[in-house]
């Protein structure tokens, strides 16, 4: 049904690949400098502490080189990248002792995916918020999010995947992505008027 | 189609997942329906929030040239590792600095190997030095001898032994 076609690996991301794996350093250099801008994003999205940011992107892209071997041409190197880096975004804050903030199956939410109010009246951001200021105050309501549903609004929103490849990415079915955006939008919603009440009449 | 129907759909429309056999009686009724319409503006409005932030996207300088460093240099510990374990001395190693190491460890067995040999011989010639004169070797040539005559010399006294402990006629068989 999803509009986009799974986004395959371009030419050059796979002749970086090629090269990589044939032991050209500079080629695997080129490959990181293409994704670590986006991959860099995704980690600050889990942690702030700038040493840790990049050593969570550095992982992924070690762990990346690694496994070159096994990247599946027919794939999305970045959809292959995201993934690596949001498991070592996890498994970092674990190591850490601050488990990602765990969603409760809470059920009054589940049974209130009533689907006939798929987006209830939202606060909009105030015509004056320059992008940069937009962009914290959105960050700062997902950090309070608990992480399933900040990763899933963060792939999707951010990084504007369809619904397959977050599917792939978080190992999950189409329709639990579905139900998990609905969800989040509700949370994010709800998280964003409650520490910012002043946007409550936008739109 | 009804707002049952297709208010289940505005999210997935929002987010581009429609075919535009899904989305073509969507909009219509989007167009015909405020209440609708309305849902879908909220929907809209809530993405809003979502621009990426360019500062977001900024990596450390130099960092990917030490990425790929340290992945290359990972890899050419593992390979060395690996061939070490195949063939102990002869492992050819990558890195400058442990090609240089392996000529030094390379020359250090040699060493050791001739020091071996030259105790080796050593022994022997003291252990020939302690013989008694009636064993076939003269005394006068305990003087350094050649390794060849050190191997004959104890090859004839193998012989001899051999032909004192077994009866005469087997002795020369085991030379
Ligand atoms: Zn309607």
């Amino acid at each position: 049904m999803a509009i986009h076609a799974m986004q395959t690996a371009p030419k050059e991301d796979l002749r970086l690949v090629e090269e990589s794996l044939a032991g050209n350093q500079l080629a695997f250099q080129l490959l990181v400098e293409r994704y670590q801008g986006r991959m860099f994003a995704l980690a600050r999205h889990y942690t702030r502490n700038p040493s840790e940011v990049e050593d969570i992107v550095q992982d992924t892209f070690l762990k990346a080189f690694t496994h070159l071997g096994s990247f599946e041409r027919q794939s999305s190197l970045y959809t292959w990248l995201a993934r690596i880096a949001i498991n070592t975004a996890l498994d970092f804050l674990k190591r850490h002792g601050r488990s990602p903030v765990q969603a409760v199956e809470d059920l009054e939410v589940v049974q209130g995916l009533d689907r006939s109010r798929p987006s209830s009246a939202a606060p909009a951001p105030d015509a004056g918020l320059e992008r940069e200021e937009i962009a914290k105050i959105t960050h700062q309501v997902l950090a309070e999010l608990p992480e399933i549903f900040r990763t899933v609004l963060v792939l999707r929103e951010f990084e504007e995947l369809p619904y397959q490849e977050i599917a792939d990415i978080l190992g999950i079915s189409i329709g639990t992505v579905e139900s998990r955006l609905f969800r989040a939008r509700a949370r994010f919603r709800d998280k964003l008027l409650h520490l910012h009440p002043e946007f409550e009449h936008g739109l | 189609m009804t707002c049952n129907e297709a208010l289940p759909l505005v999210w997935s429309y929002l987010d581009g997942e429609l075919s535009e056999a899904q989305a073509a009686p969507l909009r219509k009724h989007l167009l015909e329906c405020h209440g609708c319409r309305n849902s879908a503006q909220h929907g809209k409005t809530l993405k809003r929030w979502f621009v990426r932030s360019e500062a977001d996207e900024i990596a450390p300088r130099g960092f990917a040239a030490r990425v790929a460093q340290q992945a290359f240099a990972a890899r050419h510990a593992a390979r060395a590792t690996e061939e070490r374990e195949l063939d102990e001395v002869d492992a050819p190693a990558e890195v400058s600095g442990e090609r240089e190491d392996g000529r030094v460890f390379a020359f250090v067995l040699r060493l050791t190997a001739i020091a071996a040999v030259a105790l080796f011989v050593l022994s022997l010639v003291l252990r020939f030095q302690a013989l008694p004169a009636t064993s076939g070797l003269r005394a006068d040539q305990r003087a350094e001898p050649t390794l060849e005559e050190v191997k004959r010399g104890l090859e004839e006294l193998n012989a001899k032994e051999a032909a004192r402990a077994r009866p005469v006629g087997h002795g020369t068989e085991q030379k």
